[in-house]
């Protein structure tokens, strides 16, 4: 074999100029797909990396409530942090994303802006610290700027924005927005820096940070935002911390252990929603006979209440009743006056200090102070999955499925905002499967670089089935004298196929050199896009390329093995010339 | 002494009687004069014409008619004009609040926040929600409720501060003026928890139906973007019965055809 590959090497320099012309046609070939496969990764990158990833995090938990996308408030920290602390050891860092929409007056101009809430000394590594500051090219003012309290509510604009809401460094702009509870509420806020957006995503938003922006839309204490989550190795990761955070999430009975009062008279009460869409008060219905109040008493806001707790407090339907209880939180206390819609037949499935309220009610008491959990005592008493009310009960929120795709993300959030479920929707999503558009793209990119390639490569490719030939045939009388001295068909057909397969092999890797000095070059030249929508693709204005060497080893693999292929049918003619046949051409 | 006595108590009743002519009703009355004066208690159709002015963009005229069934507080509101927004529709039955488009000739699942046909209404302002379970008295400095007597023109009326007391609501602060004859309100202010004047309405033209009134001619200046106002005229007032066919998906899907 070795002797075999000494021949072939030496046949490759017998013919200098054809074969320097053959390679120079496989390493144009060679460095054109491996540049578009790095344009192609880099493209998808670029994407994921530095913009995914801002506007969702590598994992992210969010909400929705009565089908409003931007009410991100969750009531209870405490819950999404113990879920957080179950997603595993990959999780780098979790943050709030804040972000209200709202509009602008600056000098006699007004605008739509985004207020998003940045973390301008969060706990970042050296190279996110780069690359947050590499979005935020300061042209006036400073980014850090952002904690200054001094000058009250400091901003950072895009120089876009700033331009057309006519605002300097130091100037003050009036905004009204509504906060998290959709209330009107206004602010004023002064420009302490403008800068160069880095893409096209960066020009409208108004940057503070996100204390600033949380006070503003009126976040409480225990409230929580949105979750971005930055992980370790997020392309290997993120589908897994996001399941895991999934699974941490998967919510329980709502319950709102209370005091239920009607003149003068208390008695502690187990508060309960229910599910006001037409299956759930159809299942509800039947279940739950009623000893006093009609047939609407389930349909319209109010309360249902256990027999035993309305001999108690002597209620009769009609009755206003209030309802407190204690907060998990802070020490304060939930109050809500309900009227006594109906009152619940001895043998309905519910506990006997049970009262059953119409979801819109139950969730703007339970929401609106969150209840501390209720003792083991009345847990042990709450109905479970065998109750027949179960499916109609009001659970503390929805977690919806999870998504692979973004066709999928877009059926759930689009499942999210239809639904008449007056509770909160909670979702949890990879950034890989958000965007897996993103995926698709890079894909869809190098299938079309590779079928271009290929054209190219079948034209190279009928370049060096032609160069065999003639190389066959220039040596068909040595073909005949190395076969007359015991030369084997097999070893013939190897020595042609080694002898391209060397070609293939040097031109490729020449080709790959020449690709990544190019890539090298290109990438250092300045380019500015100005406001065209593609300079999103730049990093730091210039072109970004994402090479990897598992393409690039398997790009010349792919290459080596075709042309491989391609010798193969003239080195077998070749081979299968007898020593007599070969010695007795002549040209 | 007797004679004196007699006096003395005629000269306190006098004082009595002067101190009830001064003394200002409550606000929590006032509330539930207005709810009491507006609460339509039939069904309702009326044709609404908003005009909305703001710098820069000339005029905006929206035409829609609205339907609102008593018996469950159903409403459909059908946009008449302009063009482009003529045949869509909003239709909220029970919880369900859809928006129908024309052109796509889809209903998507909407929340009582969205705002209608672009204007600054939103679909929480068509529901029949009352004053008094909306807001509370608020009280001035000395710890009074805050209403005092005022006159807007030649009309006297009582100007009246209230706070949110549930957090959905616009406007956590209002003022209103409400005349003292009737209980109508004339002018109402809006404001910011932090107090900052948002908008102000003034309420030019009521009619009465049924011994309930409704503002038939309303003007809405945005006090945060000067120059921007709408104003509402309300017309074709019926109070007759609307039939349950009215309040469907199909109903509104047939008027676009």
């Amino acid at each position: 074999m070795r002797q075999i590959f000494e021949i072939s090497l030496r046949n490759l320099t017998r013919q200098k100029r054809r074969n320097i012309l053959l390679g120079a046609a496989i390493a144009c070939g060679a460095a054109a797909l491996i540049m578009a496969n790095a344009y192609a990764h880099g493209i998808s990158k670029v994407l994921f990396e530095r913009i995914v990833r801002y506007v969702n995090g590598h994992v992210a938990v969010s909400y929705m409530r009565n089908g409003n996308m931007m009410n991100q408030v969750f009531p209870d920290a405490e819950r999404i942090e113990h879920a957080l602390a179950q997603a595993g050891p990959e999780v780098v860092r979790s943050e709030e994303a804040v972000g209200v929409f709202g509009r602008a007056i600056g000098k006699g101009v007004a605008d739509n802006i985004i207020m998003v809430g940045v973390d301008a000394d969060g706990d970042l590594t050296d190279q996110e610290r780069r690359e947050l500051q590499s979005n935020f090219t300061m042209l006036e003012g400073s980014f850090l700027a952002l904690n200054d309290r001094s000058m009250g509510i400091p901003v950072l604009l895009a120089q876009q924005k700033a331009k057309y809401l006519n605002v300097g460094v130091g100037d003050q702009l009036r905004v009204r927005f509504y906060q998290v509870t959709n209330q009107a509420s206004s602010a004023t806020l002064t420009v302490v820096g403008i800068f160069k957006p880095a893409n096209v995503f960066m020009t409208s938003p108004i940057f503070l940070t996100t204390a600033d922006l949380r006070l503003l839309a009126g976040y409480r204490s225990r409230d929580i935002a949105g979750i971005q989550v930055t992980l370790r190795d997020p392309q290997r990761t993120a589908q897994r911390v996001a399941d895991r955070l999934h699974d941490a999430l998967a919510p329980g009975l709502a319950v709102l252990p209370a005091s239920l009062s009607l003149r003068g008279r208390q008695a502690p009460a187990t508060a309960l929603g229910f599910r006001s869409d037409s299956a759930s008060l159809a299942l509800v219905r039947p279940r739950l006979p009623l000893a006093a109040g009609d047939s609407t008493a389930l349909s319209y806001r109010g309360a249902v209440i256990a027999g035993r707790l309305a001999e108690r407090l002597r209620a009769r339907p009609g009755d206003t009743v209030d309802l407190t209880w204690p907060a998990k939180h802070d020490g304060a206390t939930g109050r809500k006056r309900l009227v006594v819609r109906g009152i619940a037949a001895p043998g309905a499935p519910i506990a006997d200090d049970a009262l059953l309220l119409n979801e819109r009610d139950f969730y703007d008491a339970y929401y609106g102070t969150f209840p501390a959990p209720p003792a083991p005592a009345t847990a042990r008493q709450l109905p479970d999955t065998g109750n027949p009310l179960w499916p109609a009960l009001a659970p503390e929120y929805v977690l919806m499925r999870r998504a692979a795709t973004t066709d999928e993300y877009t059926e759930v959030t689009r499942e999210m905002t239809r639904a008449s479920y007056k509770g909160i929707m909670v979702s949890v999503q990879s950034m890989y499967e958000t965007a897996s558009a993103i995926v698709q793209l890079e894909r869809a990119l190098n299938l079309i670089t590779l079928s271009a390639v290929m054209v190219l490569f079948f034209i190279i490719l009928v370049g060096v089935v032609n160069t065999l030939r003639m190389t066959i045939r220039e040596r068909t009388r040595e073909i005949g004298t190395v076969r007359a001295i015991g030369m084997q068909q097999g070893d013939v057909r190897a020595m042609f196929i080694l002898e391209t397969a060397m070609l293939a092999l040097i031109a490729s890797a020449a080709g790959a050199v020449a690709a990544l000095l190019a890539m090298a070059g290109l990438s250092a030249i300045p380019i500015d896009a100005g406001d065209n929508p593609l300079g999103m693709l730049l990093v730091d204005g210039h072109l970004y390329f994402a090479p990897t060497a598992l393409a690039i080893v398997g790009y010349l693999a792919l290459i080596v093995a075709i042309s491989a292929a391609t010798a193969y049918f003239p080195a077998r003619r070749a081979a299968n010339l007898t020593a007599a046949a070969a010695l007795r051409h002549y040209e | 002494m007797k004679r004196t006595t007699l006096v003395m108590l005629s000269a306190f009743g006098l004082l009595l009687c002067g101190a009830a002519a001064q003394q200002l009703p409550q606000i929590g009355e006032i509330l539930r004069r207005l709810d009491d004066n507006y609460s339509q208690t039939t069904d309702v159709s009326a044709r609404v014409s908003l005009t909305q002015q703001k710098p820069g963009q000339g005029t905006k005229a929206i035409d829609l008619l609205y339907y609102r069934r008593d018996s469950d507080q159903s409403f459909l509101i059908v946009m008449t004009a302009p063009e482009t927004e003529k045949g869509n529709g909003y239709l909220r039955v029970g919880d369900n609040f859809w928006m129908y488009r024309r052109n796509t000739r889809t209903f998507q699942h909407i929340n009582r926040d969205e705002n209608i046909g672009g204007t600054n209404a939103k679909g929480e302002n068509f529901e029949d929600r009352k004053l008094v379970d909306l807001y509370a008295p608020a009280a001035d400095t000395a710890g009074r409720e805050a209403i005092a007597r005022d006159k807007l023109g030649q009309i006297p009326v009582y100007r009246l501060e209230v706070r949110g007391k549930v957090s959905d609501v616009d406007y956590p602060k209002k003022l209103f003026w409400v005349r003292q004859d009737n209980a109508l309100l004339l002018k109402e202010q809006a404001f910011t928890s932090s107090g900052t004047l948002m908008q102000t309405a003034y309420y030019l033209k009521y009619t009465e139906i049924n011994g309930r009134f409704v503002p038939v001619r309303q003007l809405f200046i945005d006090e945060f973007e000067k120059g921007n106002k709408t104003a509402v005229e309300i017309s074709e007032i019926s109070t007759q019965k609307l039939s349950d066919a009215l309040f469907t998906k199909a109903y509104l899907e047939n008027l676009s055809k």
